[in-house]
């Protein structure tokens, strides 16, 4: 905000933002991976309603109540002493889209966990991702417990993954593999960016 | 600060940010920083309605939208809405969101990121 910042007796603490969705189905690992990373206990806001109360679905028909309240669990990493990364992660249901074009506003990209006992859950999150958000985005199969079940080839297959959409596993309990995988929607970002780029910068 | 129980309405949200459910003038994402810069006036906060003055308040440290309104209790939709006027006002600041409308193509943000999330692994 100009006006503000240009004010002789105000000192204007340059600190910038960052953010990265993580988003997948229900019981995803979405949740753990922020509160792995996050150096805040992920917060958890049920008051975002707005967005989404176009598309409700009653409740109750007998209360003719027709809003629900929605939990978004965010976290924050400090990345450098003027850049603070936000983490936010969506709600699964697709009746909750309007609301995932709010949150992939300004993201720099999103993670996409998928579960292989349930992969169904993250197709919502896929085909968003794939059709509708326009902002980079990689895969990640959550290795509850560590647990390869399927190879990643296979993974890829059975999501109908487009080849340059990066996929990796890891367990997201551990914060060094969360940053990882970060790491790799950076990657992906800068490398959409291209080389040209690059070499203007 | 008065304590705030939760989403208690006693009027619906809607009439909180007087009926209007975005802010024109400002781009507010989740993600974006605000402050009241150092320019806390007490006598500003005692005047305002009790939810604009429960974000001012909260506003003294820089934080962002998300943050601001799980902390107060309030939707995103009336945070928005509510940090709007006080923009207006000239009362919050936003900190830096020239970064805002295509971060996935700033490669010199990318690459701060690279290296602060490399720290981590």
């Amino acid at each position: 905000m100009p006006g503000f910042s240009s004010s002789p007796d105000v000192p204007y603490r340059q600190m910038t933002s960052a953010k990265i969705v993580i988003a997948g189905g229900f019981g995803v690992g979405k949740t753990t991976s922020v509160g792995a990373i996050s150096e805040i206990p992920p917060i958890k806001t049920e008051s975002w309603m707005t967005a989404a109360t176009e598309q409700t679905d009653r409740l109750d028909p007998g209360t003719g109540k027709t809003t629900t309240t929605v939990a978004m669990d965010f976290g924050r990493v400090t990345i450098d002493e003027a850049l603070v990364l936000y983490l936010f992660g969506t709600p699964g249901q697709p009746r909750f889209w309007p609301m995932w074009d709010d949150l992939v506003r300004g993201a720099v990209g999103a993670l996409v966990l998928v579960d292989t006992r349930n992969l169904e859950s993250s197709f919502a999150a896929v085909n968003y991702f794939e059709h509708d958000a326009g902002i980079p985005w990689v895969v990640c199969v959550n290795l509850f417990d560590n647990v390869q079940t399927h190879a990643l080839e296979e993974v890829r297959e059975a999501l109908s993954l487009p080849a340059h959409i990066p996929l990796l596993a890891t367990d997201v309990r551990d914060s060094r593999n969360v940053a990882r995988a970060l790491l790799a929607v950076v990657d992906h970002a800068r490398d959409r960016v291209g080389p040209l780029a690059i070499a203007a910068h | 600060m008065a304590t705030w129980n939760g989403p208690h309405w006693k009027v619906r949200p809607y009439m909180t940010g007087k009926a209007r459910n975005s802010s024109r003038r400002h781009q507010l994402l989740i993600h974006t920083l605000v402050s009241t810069g150092n320019r806390f006036d007490p006598l500003l906060a005692a005047s305002l309605a009790p939810a604009t003055r429960r974000l001012y308040e909260r506003a003294q440290d820089m934080c962002s939208i998300a943050e601001l309104s799980a902390f107060s209790g309030l939707p995103l939709g009336v945070t928005r809405v509510l940090i709007g006027d006080l923009l207006k006002l000239g009362q919050v600041m936003i900190h830096d969101d020239r970064r805002m409308t295509a971060p996935q193509q700033d490669i010199q943000l990318l690459e701060r990121l690279r290296a602060g999330l490399l720290k981590l692994t």
